[in-house]
């Protein structure tokens, strides 16, 4: 086990011990320091280069079950004793909450592979070249690729957590990070534009060629869509919208503050089906190379890795401090947020399991439906409803990928259509915090022009 | 602080811009009867963009320091010579302006100083319990309240000198309905360049709670919209949408550098001879406590009244001072930045349809089959001028007559096919979108509005 890191820990400890001196009857200090270097891309070109340090410390007081919170992104002793008595002021005002308590610490095993030894000898213009590569492979791929925006960014640097209840826990991390978007333009037919991006702990396992190399071929893909047609069907749902569309309404579902609070769908369904046998969703915050992997949470507490449906069963809840003391129980630790924010419940990686057929062999089982590359509409969490526009559309027609799409919507109830996922494919993205497949969903309302 | 500023910028031997910028939020959630985050935040230090051999550099410092500052400059200064290399379309000049020099206040920090944050914490509380209160089929409510206090200081080598203050506050209820499974969710929401007072000038956190609290309930019972093209009125909050998303993101001068379906139409007629359509840094409209005012943009610019459509015509883009000088046109104020780790971005600020001259009822009297459609959730734009955004409220309208609520409606569309298909303009207007955040790499606080327009669209359904 790696030892707390640093002198940040301490500065958490003495902002703790001057919040206890001035009046809380419980504080906590979560505190980050970080460097970082960005190359924008604009206009298909080099935009700006950036370099910052940056840093902050967020301190929690707990003051007869009131709860206050203040954070400065600077770590002076001024700043601090500011944001002491700004927390103590706030806690003043706020009503009294049994379960405002802070939690209890658990042994931290610490995660290799969170850092990346190259991160300090990173320089900016290892990010203009990466940025570059990017730009070089999306305007090689076709001549009417058009890249609006992109960057490549590093960050690293140091967090630390202490708290009155013996909370202690820092560990150094790095990020990298890389974002293309454009469109395809051929005279006056302008396609729509695509997203893709990429992230990892270390740079090594970083490939922004491929990443533009995405990009471009879904936007060269998308030039010519035609209006679709109005059906209820098969919709296969690429990565990225399979994201939206299934997974943001399961993630807030299975957090223990919304089943809590009756805004859950999931409310009472441990252990019951919820989904197709196909769908095997995992929280795991040991994802190699995950942005979200991580030792500890918001709370210093490590993650557990949780199946949250497996086949389809309703496995786990996430829980932070809070919604751990409104029953009684122990933290699961995913408690998120950064030293800026009062912690909430959250994922860290989400990882849908592959399924066992190939991408080609889902689509040759289609004999009608659309491919959604990328979902641009509104996802009620709490209900599940979704409607809005396929991006980066396909009809599938017979078994094969046919026009491309535009002016076409989707609509129904994510909670609804789980029973009906017919299948995930073998392949699976990975998008920064998360590696999913792409699903294939039965009787979403499709309309076209 | 502007004379720290003014002596690194008088010793910089190239194009150095330096922006102080302090931030103060207080936030305060309350989900189901819980205060779950009470906060202040400070945020505060230095950006320094440098322009050297045609290339930006930036970089920032979390200090107020002589030296902080320096290093900073220094900093974006190396950024930009050692990214120099990969431009290969150098900037050759910055549009010229009068930049702004003196003090800019927007907003009414001394009004929000007048309330605590006991005050506005028990407002908070005591709204969200209103709203379960208000019918058994109320599961969970939250509300949230948020106020942002800015000091900004902006000094260049090439003649800005400003010193800025603003303050904008939004508040935020929400409620969540259910009947068994079925959950459905209605937000009522409030922003403003301003003060307390201006916050809830127009409707009461009270009625923002009932109203919110109604519209949840309403919709356990409504039937989901039926999908297809519609003709729609919508109301001043969707119009402000639809001049946000599907024509300012499409008029953005980066977007349309870029290609987007705007690139190429300055001149051409895009929309209904009905259309004007602006985006002002100041409130020349309507309440003047707009969600989105900016006095002086991030590059120092004076902002003012830039008219994107005028009577169907596309006559400017939005510009920061490179994208002004590759047009040869003055720059329009759009430069905008978070925080001060942030670059200025091309963003709109308050963007709107002008008025017309019919009533709501005279509107409503020429539909034989349509829909009223009233508040908006998220929306998108794409770059060939489709767009989509969320609709809180689709009531079915029959032979003139508005009938009952649906659920679950979403419009898109292409947006100047949609913009061309205007037929009618009420004559009052109102800003609807300053409740919530823009999102382009960075936030920015906006605002939108108009009047009730009259329209096709596609609406998503069922």
């Amino acid at each position: 086990m790696a030892e707390a890191h640093g002198s940040l820990i301490g500065v958490c400890e003495e902002t703790v011990e001057a919040a206890l001196r001035a009046g809380a009857d419980d504080a906590e200090a979560c505190a980050a320091r970080t460097r970082s270097v960005d190359v924008a891309l604009q206009k298909n070109d080099v935009h700006i280069a950036k370099s910052a340090s940056s840093g902050g410390l967020g301190v929690r007081v707990i003051r007869a079950g009131r709860l206050g919170f203040a954070f400065s992104n600077r770590l002076d002793q001024a700043s601090v004793r500011d944001s002491i008595g700004a927390a103590l002021g706030i806690a003043a005002a706020a009503p009294a909450d049994p379960h405002h308590r802070l939690p209890d610490p658990a042994p931290v095993q610490y995660r290799e592979g969170l850092f990346d030894p190259r991160a300090d000898s990173f320089r900016l213009e290892d990010a203009v070249d990466a940025a570059l590569s990017m730009l070089a492979e999306a305007r090689g791929y076709d001549p009417r690729v058009t890249v609006d925006s992109g960057e490549f960014a590093a960050r690293w640097g140091e967090r630390a957590i202490a708290s009155s209840r013996g909370v202690r826990a820092a560990e150094p991390s790095s990020a990298f990070y890389c974002a293309i978007m454009g469109m395809a333009r051929d005279g006056d037919l302008v396609s729509s534009f695509d997203y893709q991006f990429d992230g990892a702990r270390l740079v090594a396992e970083m490939d922004p060629v491929s990443v533009a190399r995405r990009f471009a071929e879904n936007v060269v893909a998308s030039l010519g869509a035609v209006k679709g047609e109005s059906f209820t069907g098969a919709v296969l749902l690429a990565p990225k919208a399979a994201a939206e569309v299934v997974c943001y309404p399961i993630e807030a579902s299975v957090s223990a503050r919304a089943v809590q609070k009756g805004t859950s769908r999931f409310r009472g369904k441990l252990g019951a089906s919820v989904a197709s046998s196909a769908l095997t969703l995992t929280d795991d915050a040991a994802l190699p190379g995950g942005l979200g992997s991580m030792s500890f949470d918001r709370e210093g507490i490590p993650p557990e890795t949780l199946p949250l449906l497996k086949a389809g069963t309703l496995r786990n809840y996430l829980y932070d401090g809070y919604a751990s003391n409104v029953e009684g129980r122990r933290s699961n630790g995913h408690a998120g947020g950064g030293p800026s924010d009062v912690p909430y419940v959250s994922t860290t990686n989400i990882v849908m399991a592959p399924g066992d057929a190939s991408l080609a062999e889902i689509v040759a089982g289609i004999d009608r439906g659309v491919l959604v590359t990328r979902f641009s509409g509104n996802v009620d969490p709490v209900s599940g409803d979704f409607s809005g526009s396929v991006k980066g559309g396909r009809a599938i027609r017979g078994g094969r990928l046919a026009e491309p799409l535009c002016g076409t919507m989707i609509a129904g109830n994510t909670f609804d259509l789980l029973p009906g996922v017919a299948a995930v494919s073998r392949e699976r993205e990975r998008m920064a915090g998360s590696l999913l497949g792409h699903v294939l969903m039965e009787g979403v309302v499709v309309s076209g022009g | 602080m502007r004379d720290l500023l003014r002596t690194i910028v008088a010793d910089a031997p190239q194009w150095l811009e330096l922006r102080a910028h302090e931030r103060r939020t207080l936030s305060v959630l309350v989900r189901k009867g819980v205060v779950e985050a009470a906060s202040f935040s400070t945020v505060s230090g230095v950006g320094a963009r440098a322009l050297v051999d045609g290339t930006w550099g930036f970089s920032s410092a979390a200090s107020f320091e002589r030296e902080g500052v320096l290093s900073a400059a220094r900093d974006a200064v190396v950024a930009a010579e050692r990214s120099s290399a990969g431009r290969s379309s150098k900037v050759a000049r910055l549009a010229p302006c009068a930049l702004a020099v003196g003090d800019f206040r927007s907003g009414d920090a001394a009004d929000l100083a007048r309330h605590t944050a006991e005050e506005k914490t028990a407002l908070a509380v005591a709204t969200e319990a209103r709203i379960r209160a208000s019918s058994p089929l109320i599961r969970s409510a939250t509300v949230r309240y948020q106020e942002i206090l800015d000091t900004k200081w902006i000094v260049s080598t090439d003649g800005a000198d400003a010193h800025i203050e603003d303050s904008k506050a939004e508040f935020l209820a929400a409620a969540v309905a259910a009947r068994d499974d079925d959950m459905t969710t209605a937000y009522m929401g409030t922003g403003v360049t301003g003060g307390f007072r201006d916050l809830f000038a127009k409707e009461s956190a009270e009625v923002l709670a009932e109203r919110a609290a109604k519209v949840s309930v309403d919709l356990l019972s409504a039937p989901y919209a039926p999908a297809g093209p519609a003709t729609v009125v919508l109301d001043p909050k969707l119009v402000g949408l639809l001049a946000h998303e599907a024509v300012g993101h499409t008029v953005e001068a980066d977007f349309v550098l870029a290609g987007s379906a705007a690139s190429g139409r300055i001149g051409q007629k895009v929309a209904s001879d009905l259309i004007t359509l602006v985006d002002s840094g100041p409130a020349l409209i309507g309440p003047a406590s707009a969600g989105g005012i900016v006095l002086v943009d991030d590059e120092g610019v004076p902002t003012g009244r830039t008219v994107i459509i005028d009577r169907g015509v596309l006559t400017s883009y939005l510009h920061d001072r490179e994208s002004a000088a590759i047009f040869d046109v003055p720059p329009t104020g759009n430069a905008r930045a978070w925080q001060f780790d942030d670059e200025p971005l091309i963003r709109m600020r308050n963007t709107y349809i002008e008025p017309g001259d019919a009533s709501l009822e005279e509107m409503l009297g020429g539909i034989g089959s349509g829909l009223l459609l009233r508040g908006g959730g998220s929306g998108q734009a794409d770059s060939n001028a489709e767009f989509m955004f969320g609709v809180q409220e689709a009531y079915e309208i029959r032979d003139g007559r508005v009938g009952r609520l649906m659920r679950g409606a979403t419009i898109s569309g292409d947006a100047f096919d949609v913009l061309r298909s205007v037929d009618m303009l009420t004559a009052e207007f109102e800003w609807g979108v300053g409740g919530g955040s823009c999102g382009k790499g960075q936030p920015a606080k906006v605002d939108g509005g108009g009047p009730h327009v009259r329209c096709r669209v596609m609406v998503g359904g069922r």
